[in-house]
């Protein structure tokens, strides 16, 4: 790696560490000024300090900050020390579409087991997983696909007493 | 006494408690290998099948399942990214490494020693110091606790990775996210907006599973190549070297794990971080934990090991329940007619020595039933990863269900992973806000129970064992952040050399 890539990924690695620390410190501020107001319900009246549901949150929250600011200067002012992930693997050429999937099928995972019951679903996703993953042949998309999800469901269901929503088919069980 | 050594030997050789013990340690191991399916899902699953036993036959059979359950959670760990358990968490720090490195088989056989020995000598603990140490755990009260929690939590420092700042806001965050639910003294509700899932707080298995197993199959489908390959038919194993060096490692997270399962309460996750934060501490290389050593997996599994005999020791000794599995066999025992604590030692002990005997050779099954399972198990590693990672997801989806049969702890996890996944990209540690999340309650809770007691700050500072803590808690993160920032700055001068040059 010659000396110019050396300086620009440190540039990159510093950048990528001030905008963590800045929306950290962001987010500290949001939710101590929204989020703890808002979603915490304080009790009439507290005898102690620490008793009050509110003081550990705000004690964490501002700790957060606190942090967030030194890892912000540390950014600024400290040489720039690459993580493992900036010296590894790239992503896909195609990791947008391949991200969009992905979303959809978690999204199938936690719409669709109350309508199409959790082993259909799980048959679904894992043969789409698969292909997108590059297999091909139809045995094992087919038999991996069906074959598993329908031994860890009886497993799940049956040793293992999970009622798992069976959609579709709750009226066949 | 010899007579009712006599008596328990007599008791306890019969055909059918070596059956329950060996069939209750291969259940454990395979139920605690299944991510979302833990130890005490396990023990419940089978308390049923102990109705019509013996009760020395029925209780062996729960502290097998119970003792694998342990161990197997380190499994998947190892081979997947997906601990079976919270505290194989731990484990994965370096046996996940490991095993990308193609040494899969020498982490998890590190691991069956490593839980054998520390094991083992949790069993010896449980026979000779039972009411010593029960005594001992007695003396703790919340502000004992609460400084406990506070050294348990200065091993963030240790597991933070690359960066302290991050590692520390990344345990604030698992203490914060802990704090989701009903307040305890107040009953008020805090960040739950109304939403009825939320009231008992975030699901440890969900979030689990979703901070450690989801990430990998996120990453694995938007990298240019697989992250790796385990190489097939692995065959490293622990050389006698590398089990000798890691000896003393092993037997001082045993005996961390002894301390903090006879604290109730205080559970084998912390143990396992404590004892592998000791060893990074103690280590000649600190810089190599996190990235495949094998004593990191030594390090941890004796911790959380270690925990299993000790947590029976305030449940046999004085009758109370250390953690959830123990308080269903507390219920197994019951279920027999009998209830432990100090009378059961005069009125059973024949009873009490027959379990001893049984659960010292459950260390024995243990190593035997492991090696089997890391045989078998261990052939998921050479499944190609388009293969085994849609796998992967349906028992993240189907474990994380299973925890309250909800799809919410569904949304839970795929929620945590997403966020697993963020911490993965920008180089954040996931094991602190793990650690942040499982001590947090615990924290919190002997924090106010303090003030509760005493509106007086000097309760925390009322007994020697207050003291000790907050000594070694000191110390202890003045050793880690001095430590920390010398690598850091190390790690900065070798740069600038290396840019100078």
């Amino acid at each position: 790696m010659s000396e110019t890539d050396t300086d620009t990924d440190a540039r990159r690695g510093r950048r990528r560490e001030i905008i963590f620390a800045v929306l950290t410190i962001l987010a500290a501020l949001v939710f101590a000024f929204v989020v703890i107001p808002n979603g915490v319900t304080r009790p009439a009246s507290v005898k102690h300090l620490p008793l009050s549901p509110v003081f550990l949150p705000y004690v964490l929250t501002i700790s957060v900050g606190l942090f967030a600011l030194i890892h912000f200067l540390e950014a600024i002012f400290a040489a720039h020390i690459p993580g493992e992930d900036d010296a590894s693997l790239g992503t896909h050429p195609r990791w947008k579409s391949r991200l969009l999937l992905l979303v959809g099928l978690l999204a199938l995972y936690l719409l669709m087991p109350e309508r199409l019951g959790m082993p259909l679903t799980a048959i679904i996703v894992t043969i789409a997983l698969m292909a997108i993953g590059g297999e091909r042949r139809p045995l094992i998309l087919l038999g991996v696909g069906i074959a598993v999800p329908v031994l860890v469901y009886l497993f799940f269901a049956h040793i293992a007493q999970v009622p798992l929503p069976m959609g579709l088919f709750e009226d066949w069980m | 006494m010899i007579e009712n050594i006599a008596t328990g030997f007599e008791m306890f050789f019969t055909l059918a408690n070596l059956l329950a013990i060996t069939a209750g340690v291969c259940l454990g191991v395979t139920v605690g290998a299944i991510p979302g399916l833990t130890a005490t899902m396990a023990v419940a699953l089978a308390l049923p099948f102990t109705f019509n036993l013996d009760p020395v036959t029925g209780i062996l059979l729960l502290v097998g399942v119970y003792k694998g359950g342990v161990f197997g959670g380190s499994i998947t760990a190892i081979l997947i990214r997906a601990p079976g358990t919270p505290a194989a968490a731990c484990t994965l720090l370096d046996g996940y490494p490991l095993a990308q490195q193609g040494q899969a088989g020498k982490a998890l056989n590190m691991a069956l020693y490593a839980s054998c020995i520390a094991d083992f000598l949790s069993n010896l603990s449980l026979i000779f110091f039972a009411s010593l140490i029960a005594g001992l755990a007695l003396a703790f009260g919340p502000p004992e606790y609460f400084w406990l929690i506070c050294f348990s939590l200065t091993v963030v420092i240790s597991i933070s990775g690359s960066s302290l700042t991050k590692g520390l806001i990344s345990g604030l965050l698992g203490l914060l996210t802990s704090t989701i639910g009903l307040d305890l003294v107040y009953g008020t509700q805090r960040f739950t907006f109304d939403n009825f899932n939320l009231m008992g707080g975030v699901s440890y298995i969900p979030l689990l599973i979703g901070l450690f197993a989801l990430p990998e199959v996120i990453d694995f489908y938007m990298r240019k190549v697989a992250p790796f390959t385990v190489k097939t038919a692995d065959k490293s194993r622990v050389s006698l070297a590398e089990l000798k060096s890691s000896l003393v490692t092993i037997v001082r997270g045993s005996f961390i794990g002894v301390i903090i399962g006879t604290i109730p309460g205080a559970g084998a996750t912390a143990a396992a971080f404590l004892s592998y934060g000791e060893a990074r501490r103690t280590s000649k290389s600190p810089e190599t934990f996190g990235k495949g050593n094998i004593e990191g997996v030594a390090a941890s599994e004796a911790g959380n090991n270690g925990v299993a005999g000790a947590t029976l020791i305030p449940l046999l000794a004085l009758g109370i329940p250390g953690d959830v599995v123990t308080a269903v066999i507390l219920g197994a025992f019951m279920l027999q007619g009998l209830t432990p604590g100090p009378l059961m030692f005069q009125d059973n002990i024949s009873i009490i020595y027959a379990i001893f005997i049984g659960i010292m050779l459950s260390s024995v099954v243990l190593l035997g039933s492991g090696k089997l399972a890391i045989r078998y198990f261990s052939r998921i590693a050479d499944i190609p990863r388009h293969i085994l990672l849609p796998i992967v997801l349906m028992f993240c989806v189907f474990g994380s269900y299973a925890v309250q049969s909800q799809m919410f702890d569904v949304g839970v996890m795929l929620a945590f992973g997403v966020l697993g996944y963020i911490m993965m990209k920008i180089d954040m540690a996931a094991a602190p806000f793990l650690m942040g999340f499982i001590l947090g309650p615990l924290f919190e809770d002997n924090l106010r129970r303090s003030f509760l007691i005493s509106e007086d700050v000097t309760i925390f500072f009322r007994s020697p064992i207050c003291w000790i803590f907050i000594v070694i808690t000191v110390l202890s993160a003045y050793v880690g952040v001095r430590r920390e920032l010398r690598a850091t700055r190390a790690k900065r001068s070798a740069l600038r050399t290396s840019g100078a040059a």
